[in-house]
């Protein structure tokens, strides 16, 4: 496959394509009007950022099982400066990522090191510690967590009343921005340099490392990238939710983390989590499945999904006879190749 | 501290150390035999705890008729989880493949299988803490020192599992074959050891040691749906600490995190495992082989 950021790829197909999707997901919520759907949407698109990080540090080789934590460090570090030391939101979510960032970076540096086996076994380890954390020192709000967090700020707009956050559909436009933002630079990243030493070291990272890729420095990179962005979307939701309490960020949402990027397909670094985060959030609710039973439903969908169809739903779609007839008329080929971003195949 | 309670922090310490050490042991012998993360590891400690409370309560058998029984369906159900569920996992590890997607694939089957059995669990035991009764109530005075005898014998039992899984893969057949196919599968396959049928013994051997873990603790502590997925990790902290590829480091790591814990709960209370925690990761840092120095790369 040649490289994404040849200038062909920029093409009018693909122009079409994406504009056409921005379009959906900005009038969504004006053709919906449920606002109890608005709201299972603005879960999925923190849920698509979670996935979306997820595949990325899979993407340079490591699994991380305890992507939560990081998402409780963005969610309570923003907490924090807003309701112990009054910032305003819009310098509390930068200031969040930074904190998340600085954190993973020191946690990455230690655990990355310490060797692949190693490093799956310590990250759930470190979310399940750090909840215990949260949990036993008071400062931190306790088990009891935080109630109360304030929506964000108002911004002020000039001959305009200024934009308020307190519905639903506002908060959509903030996360689907943010959402937005975060594809655009996690894109970047996959098609530039960085993104191929990722791929390199995802085939094989001995044969990366003999090629002069840094294999240390690029897994710490995507480690603190992905959880920065974890870091935005907690920022996010505890302002957007308004409480939150430690058991949250515990294992099982690291779990769900991995099942969103799993079950779209690995391979899919931005539709993949886009998918799988989607079905996730919407099916059980749709459904109407009880949370007793989800989480013996979700197991056993994990378990399918890993046995039966590794390649996920995205992979099992595409691979099905009827894409590989299509493609054979080449265009729609190339728009699948195009739109689908297909990137583990070379 | 006393003298006295000092002792009796030792003992809590060396009892749950010593089932932490029987815990990564299980671990160690799946994830060095076949290459699989076992994350449902906990619910097969909870899964025998729970059929032993079910055999000596609830059904009124004997003791010894009701560890058989514990035992032997862990066993069965550990070789049921291989063919049905890892055997699949592991017939895509082509001997080319990373170890990344090893443990991918192994963790993810792994952890929806701890989350299918952990809610099961819970939905079918409810969500009371269940108490065995004590099997041993005596407690031994010598000089103002008590000494529970349950704890003695859990500590006894496990040092005497020990020695025998130590006879296990040093002199019988069995046990040098699966350390054969740990060392290399290929090669053992060559001469004629059936591969297959070895990893289904030590995944239901791995999940066997759960069990009687479980079944040591049961009348000690009591039983709960959630007592799986906590001791699972200290389990597998006690596997890195000691060294993810050494027997005897995972029963130096197991007991010295026991007495860690039991130490530091005694000083810290709640925080102890968060110390303890940094504590290890910071051992681990400058020693990525743990205490015995293996790790895998």
């Amino acid at each position: 496959m040649k490289p994404l950021n040849n200038k062909r790829i920029v093409n009018v197909n693909m122009g079409i394509t994406i504009f056409i999707t921005l379009v959906f997901l900005i009038l969504l919520p004006l053709i919906i009007g449920d606002l109890y759907i608005v709201h299972l949407l603005i879960m999925s698109c923190i849920a698509i950022v979670l996935g979306m990080s997820f595949s990325m540090q899979y993407s340079a080789g490591l699994v991380n099982i305890g992507a939560a934590a990081y998402y409780a460090i963005g969610a309570y570090s923003s907490t924090l400066l807003v309701t112990k030391l009054g910032f305003s939101f819009w310098t509390a979510l930068p200031v969040s990522i930074v904190t998340t960032g600085i954190i993973s970076l020191i946690t990455g540096l230690a655990f990355i090191k310490a060797g692949t086996f190693t490093f799956v076994i310590l990250t759930l380890l470190f979310n399940l510690t750090l909840v215990e954390a949260l949990g036993q020192v008071e400062v931190l709000g306790g088990w009891r967590g935080f109630v109360g967090i304030p929506r964000p700020d108002p911004i002020p707009v000039l001959f305009h009343s200024p934009i308020e956050f307190s519905g639903h559909i506002s908060c959509y436009y903030l996360i689907l921005s943010i959402l937005l933002l975060i594809v655009l630079a996690f894109f970047a990243l996959y098609s530039s340099r960085i993104g191929r030493a990722w791929k390199a070291i995802n085939q094989s990272s001995r044969l990366a490392e003999t090629l002069g890729i840094n294999v240390y420095y690029y897994r710490v990179l995507a480690f603190v990238v992905a959880s920065s962005a974890s870091g935005a979307v907690g920022c996010f939701y505890a302002h957007y939710f308004g409480t939150m309490e430690p058991v949250t960020f515990g294992g099982f949402t690291s779990i769900y983390i991995q099942l969103y990027s799993v079950l779209g397909g690995l391979q899919y670094y931005i539709l993949g989590p886009a998918i799988g985060a989607t079905i996730m959030i919407f099916g059980p609710e749709l459904l109407r499945i009880t949370s007793e039973l989800q989480p013996i439903i979700f197991g056993i969908i994990l378990l399918i999904i890993i046995l039966l169809f590794p390649r996920g739903i995205l992979g099992t779609l595409l691979h099905l006879p009827c894409f590989e007839i299509a493609s054979i008329f080449g265009r729609i080929g190339k728009i699948k190749d195009l739109i689908f971003s297909k990137r583990n195949s070379s | 501290m006393s003298f006295s309670l000092v002792v009796q922090v030792i003992i809590t310490g060396l009892t749950v150390g010593s089932v932490y050490a029987l815990m990564a042991i299980g671990l160690q012998v799946i994830v060095r035999t076949t290459g699989v993360i076992n994350f449902a590891h906990g619910q097969f400690y909870a899964i025998g705890a729970y059929t032993f409370w079910a055999a000596y309560f609830l059904f009124r058998l004997n003791t010894y008729l009701s560890l058989f029984l514990t035992i032997l369906v862990l066993l069965l159900i550990g070789a049921l989880s291989y063919t049905s569920i890892f055997g699949f996992v592991q017939r895509r590890f082509v001997p080319g493949t990373s170890l990344d997607v090893k443990f991918l694939l192994s963790a993810t089957a792994s952890v929806g299988l701890m989350m299918f059995l952990s809610q099961a669990i819970l939905l079918i035991f409810g969500s009371e803490e269940r108490a065995v009764p004590p099997i041993w109530t005596k407690i031994i005075t010598i000089a103002d020192v008590r000494l529970p005898v349950e704890r003695l014998v859990v500590i006894i039992c496990c040092f005497l599992i020990g020695v025998a899984l130590y006879l296990f893969f040093v002199k019988t057949r069995l046990g040098k074959a699966m350390r054969a196919v740990s060392a290399d599968p290929e090669m053992s396959s060559l001469l004629g050891i059936n591969s297959a049928r070895i990893y289904m013994l030590s995944f239901s051997l791995g999940c066997g040691l759960a069990g009687i873990a479980g079944m040591l603790l049961a009348p000690v502590f009591a039983v709960s749906p959630g007592m799986g997925s906590s001791l699972v990790f200290m389990a597998f902290l006690a596997m890195l600490f000691g060294g993810a590829l050494s027997y005897k480091g995972a029963v130096i790591g197991g007991l010295v995190l026991g007495l860690m814990i039991s130490f530091g709960y005694q000083l810290m209370g709640g925080l102890s495992r968060v110390v303890v925690f940094a504590v290890v990761i910071t051992f681990l840092i400058v020693r990525p082989g743990g205490l015995a120095g293996e790790a895998f790369e």
